[in-house]
């Protein structure tokens, strides 16, 4: 499994009851397998929407902590509710993770995901483990906000920022987890003054 | 010029998933695993009916397939990968995307490649015909 590393076993532990969570899809039974897995998860506040409408107005009424989305639905899709949340949902649900599930990912529907704000895109069918490895990846990423004319979103240029620590990386060429872990503890205010302090040196 | 602001979001999913508490990540995958597993029989009865429309409306059996939309057979592939997910085996959902992706070159130009989609069709029938359910459904 690659939900963990040494320094992130998978004897962490995570908790999903408190977590507020909206999840969209316009097919009852797609929907029900996204609800059954996080619900398996341990998660007990889930917002069910059969369309982006409904996940609108479940968005508006409160905290909400993620979003799961199906990327193609009839009247609003997918991408133009991420879209919404990222311009025009309550400010504190602005820069909420936003994950896109969708049963075909060719090279467009990733670049669509990735222009309309959406933090993942997720290939169907569901399992358990991608799941728990993108929830993971989200929670422990230290992405910046971007906000321009044309896009408003969590930074789009973290292909070569490697995996958050702890996570295993999604793709061969990925840096290694360690890579951002810290490798000793870190520094007392005297050791780092003993470097940054000038030293008097003898000429 | 457009401009830029870049800012810092704060992470409210990662102060509430790791407060200490909870499940162990291993624990919470297979209980995900076990309640996904109850779906599995309702799953692949939809998965079996989505391989009988495709079979009816696009085989070489089927009388007007000529006239019918590409776009609908892609929708019946995607429902098919969409109700995959508690069911065995994995080549199942494989088989349908191969067929969406086949699909998507078909609709931008516009040539069906119809012994193509029916190697597609027969690969989903057989399949399905040898298909194991979840844990929590009974073998066929």
């Amino acid at each position: 499994m690659t939900t963990g590393t040494a320094s992130k076993p998978l004897l962490s532990r995570i908790n999903f009851e408190t977590l507020s969570l909206v999840i969209v899809d316009d097919n009852q039974q797609s929907l029900d397998i996204l609800v059954q897995v996080i619900s398996g998860f341990g998660a007990k506040k889930i917002s069910r929407c059969l369309s982006a409408e409904e996940a609108q107005r479940a968005i508006s009424v409160g905290d909400v902590d993620m979003v799961v989305t199906d990327a193609r639905m009839p009247a609003m899709d997918g991408y133009d509710l991420t879209r919404w949340i990222r311009r025009e949902a309550p400010e504190q649900n602005r820069m909420i993770p936003v994950i896109v599930v969708t049963g075909h990912t060719p090279r467009n529907e990733v670049t669509k995901a990735r222009d309309c704000g959406a933090n993942f895109i997720i290939a169907k069918p569901i399992t358990p483990k991608t799941m728990m490895d993108r929830f993971l990846w989200v929670a422990r990423e230290d992405r910046m906000g971007i906000e321009c004319d044309n896009y408003i979103g969590p930074d789009r240029r973290f292909r070569r920022a490697g995996p958050p620590p702890g996570m295993e990386g999604r793709r061969r060429d990925d840096l290694k987890g360690e890579v951002g872990d810290a490798q000793e503890p870190n520094m007392s205010q005297d050791q780092i003054d003993s470097i940054m302090k000038p030293q008097k040196v003898s000429v | 010029m457009s401009v830029v602001r870049k800012f810092k979001i704060r992470n409210r999913l990662r102060e509430a998933l790791f407060d200490g508490t909870g499940k162990r990540i291993d624990e919470a995958v297979a209980d995900a695993d076990i309640a996904l597993a109850g779906l599995a029989e309702a799953c692949m009865a939809t998965v079996r009916a989505c391989i009988a429309e495709m079979t009816a409306g696009f085989s070489a059996q089927a009388a007007d397939r000529d006239t019918r939309s590409p776009v609908e057979l892609y929708e019946i592939s995607l429902r098919i990968i969409d109700a995959c997910a508690p069911v065995e085996p994995k080549a199942l959902a494989d088989a349908a995307r191969c067929l969406c992706d086949l699909l998507e070159s078909s609709m931008e130009t516009g040539v069906w490649r119809w012994p193509a989609v029916d190697v597609h069709i027969d690969a989903l029938n057989l399949l399905s015909s040898n298909v194991r359910l979840g844990e929590a459904g009974e073998p066929s």
